[in-house]
């Protein structure tokens, strides 16, 4: 059995939720055009930087989450 | 200060802040980062991300002072006039 199959597992979910996150948030600032079924080059370019520039928030938000944390009395 | 949590409760806690920490992040880059022109968050884009979270945690802790203090308010109130 797996000992490290609970640790892999809840990784996994944390990815897919991620994923799923990022899908909601940048669809919808990125993909307005239901004429064509096929994503743009535009649309492409607009999708990767949008989850460029998420990584980048999400990295800042964790450091200001951690501070908030160290400032609350114990 | 705190009472020691089981370890149950204090998961479901971490869970909590978790998910409060998720939808803060989503909530805050839809409200404060409009355009998607470059790779790299903008100062602006920055201070609001920043100004953001900060202002919606002290919001929800607000919110749960709030209402814990209306519902004690309530619980007088039905305590009053069985």
């Amino acid at each position: 059995m797996d000992p490290f199959g609970g640790a892999a597992m809840q990784f996994t979910k944390l990815i897919q939720r991620q994923v799923r996150d990022l899908h909601k948030i940048c669809r919808r600032k990125c993909v307005a055009r239901y004429d064509i079924e096929a994503l743009s080059k535009s649309e492409e370019n607009c999708i990767d930087r949008c989850v460029f520039k998420y990584n980048e928030a999400n990295e800042m938000l964790s450091k200001v989450m951690q501070e908030e944390y160290q400032k609350v009395p114990k | 200060m705190q009472a020691p949590l089981d370890p149950r409760m204090q998961r479901m806690v971490m869970k909590q802040e978790l998910k409060l920490y998720n939808d803060l992040l989503n909530s805050c880059f839809k409200d404060c980062v409009r355009s998607l022109n470059n790779t790299k968050l903008y100062k602006e884009e920055c201070v609001c991300l920043e100004n953001c979270f900060k202002k919606s945690m002290s919001s929800y802790m607000k919110i749960g002072e709030a209402f814990a203090y209306a519902s004690m308010v309530k619980g007088q109130a039905s305590q009053a006039n069985p």
